[in-house]
């Protein structure tokens, strides 16, 4: 089972802009959540250049975490910072959806 | 009314719930779309417990495309709701909506003691009953028979919880059946091995498996019997301290596994000496045992060849006895016609001597010279005789008589023969054995013994007579420990017989010269001291006897002769009188004598004293010639004198072609050899008169009178 865990590179800050702290909720190893967890890696690595810190949750392990953001399908990306908060369900295999929603275009 | 704050509050609200709102569509959306393959739900009484629940639907396709072993989704009435592709191959078809039971036909295996149908059968489903490695079968329609391990666990199979079950398999065919093969070989094996175990059990050959150090591995019970060790002692052990062979004198043999000859299976002789020290002639051969060009071991068969020995030696025995007895015949034959041949001669030297002695007015010096050569050839006539009875053409005229007598008789003698420095030991059976001898010749054998005897112990010593009843069974050689045993003839038929034993203390014989012993003019003695027909003759005397000769002897412990003489059989032989008579001269005169004699010494001699006699003698060579001479029937011929033995016509013949033309001549017949008038056929009913050579001219004559006079009554 996969832990809770932080992904590369954890740096909090840099040299102009905001860090975004996202959460990715899965559930064990489905298709989906090894999908979201890939696509996620890709996206943070082409268009956040290290300004982003991920914690993935797994809900299989601890199913209450799903209250914290009330979770409801699973995965769902949610962006804690910066405010507001915003959610992506699915397995961020758009792209396109998960630069607009989550914003990063405005950086 | 709602106060400002309150209003704020509500637009907060509202904004919020929208935004949650939002968040349902999207996850809706996400769900509608199949982007999401898990749920968080809340459940329980206060909505505190959340579970995250998997969707069947989104894990199907890539957990069953990626397991390689058929799994079936069953719902609560058994029927297929799903199956990945190997499951599908298995049915031949896409098994949805079937009943499972009917989609796939599953046997139990052979081994298997449960009904797995029935299991499966059962509502294991309903039951929530996990069937776990259960061993099946499944009758492919292509691919043959394939053997499955089969589990079965109910499963949820919905949101709600609605239950269904799981089949999974494990094809195990190729396991199976290499099990099966194995099951099946290594019952062949055990068969084979308890097949071939029983084989070298039960067979009189040794055979013993070595491996490739030559350490013993097997060993049959015929091995552990002549090499006196028990398998559980030999295994292991280096086979030459196992089978320990040895020379036939003892010597202690080493066995070459390195050479080729041997472990090719070349058959070897050799005895093998026991761990408790008993001896077995063996004849063995080593085989190699190869796997591929790899010498794995050798096995080594023994056969134990004493039977095989004693037979040969047995063999060799009565060859040895046969080509002495074929020697002795030979010999016989040809002592028989020398004596024969002697017997011409003789019959003219004596019977010329005999007349020219009956010549008046003889001088006496002449007289006497001539009364030495007739002396000379009298004694020369008796050692043919001895010849003949050497080769059994002699006369005997058996009698029944008391064994005891042959010893009796010559008791005095003995005494005299023997001398001073040999004591006689008498020891004569109480009870009256009679047998059928020849009184006379039998004495003359025991003289010749005893002389023999005496021969042999010329320092002195005991001579020990003795007789008594022997019964025999076949093969009694009755020879004593360290005695050499010789042996007339084939050996002594079983029967009754008696026997005179004639013992010596003397110097014994070597087996070299017991081989020889009965060959005529064979002798140890000195040149001029015996003849070498001693013990020929008593051999052919005991022989016509129809008894048997037997000698032991030892070197330096003297010598044993035995006669051995059948008792009492009822059958002999009339002797031939010997008459004498003096004749008056002329009795011949007006007589008509036809003689034919092919040898012409002995012709001319008797026809000169036929013609002395006053017969008018008519001679002739042979058969042809004789009935070429014969005179016209009106000449009569009073007697017909004829050797049965010619070159040409024999006597015989002649005799029958006389009958013909002129029936009722008397014919003599004279032969060499005095057995031949036993063998004649009948003349007009009667045995025909004969006269055997040499015979003296009064003999000659007086068996023509008797003749003459039966015929002419005078």
């Amino acid at each position: 089972m996969m832990e809770d865990a932080t992904m590369e590179p954890a740096r909090e800050t840099s040299a102009g802009g905001e860090t975004f702290l996202l959460k990715l909720y899965v559930a064990g190893q489905t298709p989906k959540s090894m999908a979201a967890i890939e696509n996620l890696d890709r996206i943070c690595t082409e268009h956040l250049q290290g300004r982003y810190r991920v914690e993935v949750i797994d809900l299989a392990r601890n199913p209450k975490l799903a209250r914290t953001d009330k979770i409801l399908a699973i995965p769902t990306l949610v962006r804690n910072l910066p405010t507001p908060i915003s959610r992506i369900i699915g397995d961020l295999s758009d792209v396109e959806q998960v630069l607009v929603g989550l914003n990063f275009r405005k950086l | 009314m709602p106060t400002t704050l309150d209003t704020r509050d509500l637009i907060r609200e509202n904004e919020s719930l929208k935004l949650r709102l939002a968040e349902a569509e999207a996850t809706l959306d996400a769900i509608s779309h199949g982007s999401v393959d898990a749920l968080v739900v809340t459940a329980g009484k206060d909505r505190e417990e959340v579970r995250v629940i998997l969707d069947m639907g989104y894990l199907g396709d890539s957990l069953f495309n990626q397991v390689a072993q058929p799994i079936f989704i069953l719902d609560h009435a058994y029927r297929i709701v799903r199956s990945n592709g190997p499951a599908q191959l298995m049915c031949g078809r896409n098994p949805t909506s079937l009943p499972f039971s009917e989609a796939v036909t599953l046997l139990p295996t052979l081994e298997s003691d449960f009904p797995v149908p029935d299991e499966l059968a059962a509502d294991w489903i309903g039951e929530g009953k996990h069937l776990s490695a259960l061993e099946v079968c499944h009758q492919h329609p292509l691919r043959g028979m394939r053997y499955y391990l089969l589990d079965a666990n109910p499963v949820a199979l919905s949101w709600e919880g609605v239950q269904g079950g799981m089949v999974t398999l494990v094809d195990i065919t190729e396991r199976k059946l290499a099990e099966i093969q194995s099951s099946v070989m290594s019952g062949q094996l055990r068969q084979q091995f308890t097949f071939m175990k029983s084989i070298s059990d039960n067979i009189a050959e040794g055979l013993i498996l070595v491996d490739e150090d030559q350490k013993v591995i097997f060993q049959n019970p015929a091995a552990s019997q002549m090499m006196q060790i028990p398998e559980s002692e030999a295994a292991g052990e280096d086979v030459t301290e196992v089978f320990r062979i040895e020379s036939e004198a003892g010597g202690r043999l080493s066995l070459d596994w390195t050479d080729p000859g041997v472990v090719e299976g070349a058959a070897r002789r050799a005895w093998v000496r026991g761990r408790n020290g008993s001896r077995t002639p063996v004849q063995y051969s080593i085989y190699p045992i190869k796997d591929g060009e790899k010498l794995r071991g050798n096995i080594l068969v023994v056969g134990n060849i004493s039977e095989r020995l004693t037979s040969e030696r047995q063999l060799h025995l009565s060859m040895e006895k046969q080509q002495q007895s074929q020697k002795m015949e030979a010999i016989g034959r040809l002592a028989g016609g020398i004596a024969h041949d002697f017997n011409n001669l003789l019959l003219v030297i004596l019977g010329f001597t005999d007349m020219i002695l009956q010549q008046p007015g003889l001088d006496p010096a002449v007289e006497d010279s001539l009364r030495e050569v007739r002396k000379a050839g009298e004694k020369a006539a008796s050692l043919t005789g001895q010849l003949l009875a050497y080769s059994r053409k002699q006369v005997l005229a058996p009698k029944l008589r008391p064994i005891n007598e042959a010893v009796l008789d010559i008791r005095k003698m003995i005494g005299r023969f023997v001398g001073d420095n040999i004591h006689v030991d008498l020891d004569l059976t109480p009870e009256i054995l009679e047998v059928e001898i020849d009184l006379a010749k039998l004495q003359q054998v025991l003289v010749n013994m005893i002389l023999n005897a005496k021969d042999a112990m010329p320092d002195g010593g005991t001579l020990s007579i003795r007789t008594g009843r022997m019964e025999t069974s076949g093969r009694d050689r009755s020879g004593m420990a360290g005695e050499i045993a010789h042996e007339s003839g084939d050996g002594v038929p079983p029967g009754s017989y008696a026997y005179i034993e004639i013992q010596d203390t003397g110097s014994g014989m070597s087996e070299a010269v017991m081989e020889r012993l009965f060959e005529p003019f064979f002798t140890t003695k000195e040149f001029g001291k015996g003849s070498g027909l001693g013990l020929s003759t008593a051999y052919g005397i005991v022989l016509q006897l129809g008894g048997h000769l037997q000698v032991f002897s030892e070197v330096g412990k003297g010598s044993r002769f035995r006669v051995i003489l059948p008792l009492a059989k009822n059958q002999s032989f009339p002797s031939v009188p010997a008459k004498s008579a003096n004749l008056p001269s002329q009795m011949g005169a007006g007589k008509v004598v036809l003689l034919v004699e092919d040898e012409d010494m002995v012709r001319r001699l008797l026809a000169r004293l036929l013609k002395e006699n006053g017969f008018t003698v008519l001679e002739a060579r042979n058969g042809e010639d004789a009935l070429a001479k014969l005179p016209a029937p009106e000449t009569p011929i009073d007697l017909v004198v004829t050797d049965l033995l010619m070159a040409g016509m024999g006597g015989i013949e002649l005799a029958k072609r006389l009958a013909e033309v002129r029936p009722g001549l008397e014919i003599l017949f004279i032969s060499g050899y005095r057995e031949d008038q036993y063998n004649m056929p009948l003349i007009a009913g009667q045995p025909p008169y004969f006269v055997a050579k040499p015979f003296g001219p009064s003999e000659f004559l007086a068996k023509i009178r008797s003749i003459l006079e039966k015929k002419w009554g005078n």
